[in-house]
């Protein structure tokens, strides 16, 4: 074995994180099944316990920077009301609806339906639970449950960065590319980070061959377990985040299943099972919300002149053959200055140290550019007006692809260093 | 030795001054935080004029106040995208319903109901 490329995660940081992954899926799964009050309240303190965890313990001790961050984060989220536009109209009225009515299909009676009632609504039924402790609603602390959602996310990547200084440098671009998003009750900023952790599980499962999973037989079938049960609880949690969420495990899990049959690897029952087990809780959301007449918007015609009446497909070809629209996506998907500079910076690891990792740059290559192909298929396919859905909402979902493409940089730049 | 050692804490303590800056520059101008709204995080509608516009907060005392379960809009506050929206999320469980008798509209407007409160900014009519 190739000790010097060899992985070994911190395996504590990674067993708390299957944890609190399990425990935020657990909350959903409780919202769903309509469970009672009580339980839920234990299971969110569950979670508040794990954050003190981390705090306090002392296999935790090198993580002083990422406590920092999480503190940080915390505090700026209960310190700002929510103002955003989607972070009120969507998330928050959501997680309300689901906190008065005391129900997490709230949406499916249909009122308002140009609220996205057909969203997957896994954060906003965290923000509900606490609201519940609480005891009444306000405009400040529902969406600071969005820190507690991230906590996997980051616990995986950190747990994957060699040293302080990676995780350091890691979180500073975090709060430089999707800092706000973050702490201002968006998902946008969840999705991004869920989509590097996700990546990174999935590679991690599918295809390294150099992690150290333990010293004994013991550890390490209990290790490789934690990190395929915990990929499953982060696939369920992405999936249940946002639609775009679905799009992006799905295009994960291809595109992982692709490069092993051009690899002419085996494609073992656990990865498939893996695959399936993901989907199973936003299927049956999916299946119920199609059930009580509640559909996405894409699905439908257009609402707006020139596109009204028109499908999905016809708004497609109509879009393709004006050139401003093309000039309009090529200034806000690729003149966006988050990707430029994401993209320089991967670029220049790339050249450092390409013959080392080939397969994850090129697992990584292939996710964010079919990701950026989606987004642009999803843009032209928009039943709103073109250009005031591309303004608005670029900014929003370009950091997915940023965040992907600086931490595969930064990870394996540094293991280089190293 | 010492020469590494001297570089890695100049690189740590130059990404924790970005750090701290960007976290102020979020705070501060991205976000609005404040330290009084941390302190009352949990306290019931606290900041709420922070959260919506003083006509919003208006409507909302209105509909409060007559103790209804439902209201429509008039055509000049349906089309105002931002009022709609913000009086839906915020005056929840009370539903906007297009066949309401209670209507809320500006207070220079003219309709032909019974006013049955007002403020400075917002009537609450009944049809």
């Amino acid at each position: 074995m190739n000790v010097k490329n060899s992985v070994e995660p911190d395996w504590n940081l990674i067993f708390l994180s299957f944890l609190i992954s399990f425990c935020i899926f657990l909350n959903y799964f409780f919202w769903s099944v309509n469970f009672n009050q009580i339980i839920k309240s234990i299971n969110f303190f569950t979670i508040l316990f794990f954050l003190f965890y981390f705090f306090i313990g002392k296999k935790f001790k090198n993580y002083n920077y990422l406590r920092l961050f999480i503190i940080s984060l915390l505090v700026l989220s209960l310190g700002s009301v929510t103002v955003d536009w989607d972070a009120r109209s969507i998330w928050g009225f959501h997680a309300k609806r689901i906190f008065l009515d005391d129900n997490l299909y709230a949406g499916f009676d249909k009122y308002m339906p140009e609220l996205m009632n057909a969203y997957p609504l896994l954060p906003a039924s965290l923000s509900a639970t606490l609201a519940q402790i609480i005891g009444h609603w306000n405009e400040i602390y529902p969406k600071s449950t969005n820190i507690l959602v991230l906590l996997p996310a980051l616990f995986v990547q950190c747990s994957f960065l060699k040293n302080n200084k990676s995780i350091l440098l890691w979180l500073m671009f975090i709060l430089l590319f999707t800092g706000r998003a973050l702490v201002s009750g968006l998902v946008d900023g969840l999705v991004a980070m869920y989509f590097v952790t996700n990546c990174l599980i999935i590679y991690n499962l599918f295809f390294e061959e150099n992690s150290i999973y333990g010293r004994n037989l013991q550890e390490i079938n209990k290790n490789k377990n934690i990190l395929f049960f915990l990929g499953i609880f982060c696939g369920i949690i992405l999936t249940l985040l946002k639609n775009e969420g679905l799009v992006i495990v799905m295009l994960l899990l291809l595109s992982a299943f692709l490069f092993k049959i051009y690899l002419k690897k085996k494609i073992r029952k656990k990865e498939i099972i893996f695959g399936i087990l993901i989907f199973i809780p936003v299927f049956i959301w999916k299946f119920l919300a199609t059930y009580n007449g509640i559909y996405a918007e894409y699905l439908g015609t257009g609402i707006v002149e020139p596109v009204i009446d028109l499908n999905s497909f016809d708004r497609i070809i109509l879009r393709l053959s004006e050139i401003n629209t093309h000039k309009l996506l090529f200034k806000h998907l690729l003149l966006n200055e988050k990707f430029i500079i994401a993209l320089l910076i991967f670029l220049f690891s790339i050249y450092k140290s390409f013959e080392k990792n080939k397969l994850i740059y090129s697992f990584v290559i292939t996710n964010a550019l079919i990701y950026y192909i989606v987004l642009y298929i999803v843009y032209l396919s928009t039943p709103h007006d073109f250009y005031w859905h591309v303004t608005s909402s670029s900014t929003r979902v370009m950091p997915s692809i940023v965040m992907i493409l600086i931490f595969f940089s930064v990870s394996t730049f540094m293991k280089k260093k190293e | 030795m010492y020469q590494v050692k001297r570089n890695n804490l100049i690189f740590l303590f130059l990404i924790v001054v970005i750090c701290l800056i960007k976290l102020f520059h979020i705070g501060y101008y991205r976000i609005n935080f404040s330290t009084n709204l941390l302190f009352y995080t949990f306290k019931k509608d606290f900041a709420n004029n922070q959260a919506v516009s003083d006509n919003v907060l208006e409507a909302y005392q209105l509909i409060r106040k007559s103790k209804i379960s439902n209201f429509n809009l008039s055509n000049k506050l349906y089309l105002n995208g931002y009022f709609k929206q913000r009086i839906v999320e915020f005056s929840y469980p009370i539903r906007l319903d297009t066949n309401s008798q209670f209507v809320l509209a500006l207070s220079d407007s003219r309709l032909t109901c019974k006013v049955k409160l007002e403020s400075k900014r917002i009537k609450l009519y009944e049809c």
